[in-house]
């Protein structure tokens, strides 16, 4: 199993957010977290990812435990997560976005190499560039490689955050609602993309408040209410069953 | 593409050669200002590393000076070190107490950062008045003429060939890492430090070496500093100088090599030029500093790159 949630609890000056959660992902699966405003979605994606700490419970990827570690370190044993907005460096290119996101993998060039420019460090950064240039074409981002992402629109920019999280390589893509500010075209894209890198092996976990973009692409859905588990399958199933309805529409 | 290749070792060429033949220009007094030139282009753009790359709000630029000119004094006066030893004493000394200073950097930041920053440089300076043993306290420590290879630099115009090369080799080592991983490390933990850590990179790996890395170019500069004096005294490292040099990287322009030349050039040689005019100099440079902060956000480095595209600093090596 790639990812194990075992009984999360996280809470905040006592209040609980999300209470005693489980559910696992699988490679190659798209898994979506959805429920209604406040039902600790985001903050369960949080302790998932190191950006809080869960109060109890543990996270295993690939059955090693990743709770309590810190957030490079998570990203380091392969998960990677985009933000809701402004996760992509402005300043920056797309292809700079792109080299940051490559970080520590590829050829090793050492700190004195580079400084002084020595041809081993050419080499490894001409490799670099080769592989990120690769990465925009097979994203269909091609064409942006050398615009300053901060004069991109939105879904643009999500796409490049995208694609500079998959520059890592990761075995785990955890989503932070990437379908929100984009056009239906993005989204048709989006929806493309992420059932491509499924496809690919790797495990994506997503929140997300657009129902029909997760009712279309998810393998399976895990509903939270109240900060707790209100139900987990398939979307045609969970889309039917009675505790859902009455959480999102209300008891009739 | 090739012509830009081009015209670029053209302006290389011609650049460095106007550098080479500067001196047939110069008498003493303009010798030492395009001197203290040199040197500032060191302290800025060393500053800029913590300011403008990884957008640390340390104000540590007089605190490294300070350190490696009292490095370079020291080391040659009471130890009697040989110039090189004693120059590369100084960038280390810089660079250790770059190392230090960047610590509590990982634990506070923007306005708290600066206040311990300014109380570092500040307890540093009160160190060198009260321990004349080793400093000369208050009236400063001479620093005796220096040679090469018995060859001795006394003369402006020998010093200007020494202070040329350790400042070009220290510009070219700096281009390199900015177009490096770390020099990329540095820019994405200055835009987004949660993102830059969720991609498997250490923003306070980034913020240490920033500061070692500026510590040790600002000491650099700082031994020369006091080659160029043949004096040290803790005087020289106090708020103004804090201030300058601050006013050199917003001037120039925040994280750009190109600015921290232009700035150092611009706020070096206006004052003296100025120098004649009673309060001119005083109000020039302030006109200067509110006109670039109002109208040149991105300093005069960003006037030239609007002016010349291709002088955009990439993040990359092709």
């Amino acid at each position: 199993m790639l990812l194990e949630i075992d009984d999360i609890c996280v809470a905040f000056a006592g209040l609980k957010a999300v209470s005693n959660v489980s559910f696992n992902a699988e490679a190659g699966r798209i898994c979506a977290l959805i429920g209604p405003n406040g039902a600790g979605k985001t903050t369960l994606f949080n302790a998932i990812t190191g950006f809080v700490r869960p109060t109890s419970g543990t996270v295993r990827l690939d059955g090693r435990r990743i709770s309590g570690l810190s957030i490079h370190e998570i990203a380091r044993s392969g998960v990677r997560r985009t933000f809701q907005n402004g996760g992509a460096y402005g300043g920056m290119s797309v292809l700079e976005n792109i080299m940051v996101g490559l970080g520590r993998g590829g050829q090793s060039d050492g700190l004195f190499a580079a400084a002084l420019a020595l041809p081993q460090a050419f080499h490894a950064e001409a490799a670099r560039l080769r592989q990120a240039r690769a990465l925009l074409e097979a994203m269909g981002l091609g064409d942006l490689t050398n615009r300053r992402v901060g004069d991109l629109p939105s879904g643009q920019q999500r796409l490049v955050e995208i694609a500079r999280a998959m520059a890592g390589a990761p075995r785990l893509l955890m989503l932070d609602e990437p379908a929100v500010g984009l056009s239906p075209d993005d989204r048709v894209q989006l929806s493309r993309l992420l059932r491509r890198m499924a496809a690919e092996g790797v495990g994506i976990v997503l929140v997300e408040h657009v129902i029909d973009l997760v009712m279309a692409i998810s393998d399976k859905v895990v509903v939270l209410n109240y900060g707790e588990k209100l139900a987990e399958g398939p979307p045609d199933v969970v889309r039917n069953d009675p505790a859902v309805l009455e959480a999102y529409l209300g008891r009739k | 593409m090739s012509d830009i290749v081009t015209a670029r070792r053209l302006t290389a060429v011609a650049l460095a050669m106007g550098l080479i033949g500067l001196p047939l220009l110069t008498n003493d007094y303009s010798q030492y200002v395009v001197n203290t030139i040199l040197i500032y282009s060191l302290v800025t753009v060393g500053f800029n590393i913590l300011l403008g790359y990884v957008g640390q709000l340390a104000f540590s630029n007089a605190t490294f000076f300070g350190a490696g000119a009292y490095a370079m004094a020291i080391g040659m006066s009471r130890y009697g070190l040989p110039f090189p030893a004693a120059i590369l004493l100084s960038a280390v000394v810089g660079g250790l107490v770059g190392g230090l200073v960047g610590l509590p950097a990982l634990r506070v930041r923007r306005y708290a950062l600066a206040i311990v920053t300014l109380a570092i440089g500040e307890l540093l300076r009160w160190g060198y008045i009260h321990t004349p043993w080793l400093t000369a306290g208050s009236s400063g420590l001479e620093v005796p003429d220096i040679s090469i290879l018995g060859f001795a630099v006394v003369e402006e115009k020998h010093k200007y060939f020494l202070f040329l090369a350790l400042t070009a080799v220290t510009f070219w080592i700096l281009r390199n890492i900015m177009r490096s991983r770390l020099g990329r490390g540095f820019v994405a933990t200055r835009d987004n430090e949660l993102a830059t850590a969720a991609l498997g990179l250490s923003p306070s790996h980034y913020k240490v070496a920033a500061f070692a890395l500026s510590g040790a170019v600002v000491g650099l500069a700082g031994g020369m500093f006091a080659v160029l004096l043949g004096r040290v005294e803790p005087a020289s490292f106090d708020l103004s100088q804090l201030l300058l040099g601050f006013s050199m990287v917003v001037v120039g322009g925040l994280g750009s090599l190109l600015g921290s030349v232009l700035g150092a050039v611009l706020l070096t040689a206006l004052p003296e030029l100025l120098r004649n005019i009673p309060g001119l100099e005083e109000i020039a440079f302030s006109v200067l500093l509110i006109g670039c902060l109002l109208f040149l956000p991105q300093g005069l480095a960003g006037l030239v790159r609007r002016l010349l595209p291709s002088l955009h600093e990439k993040l990359f090596w092709e």
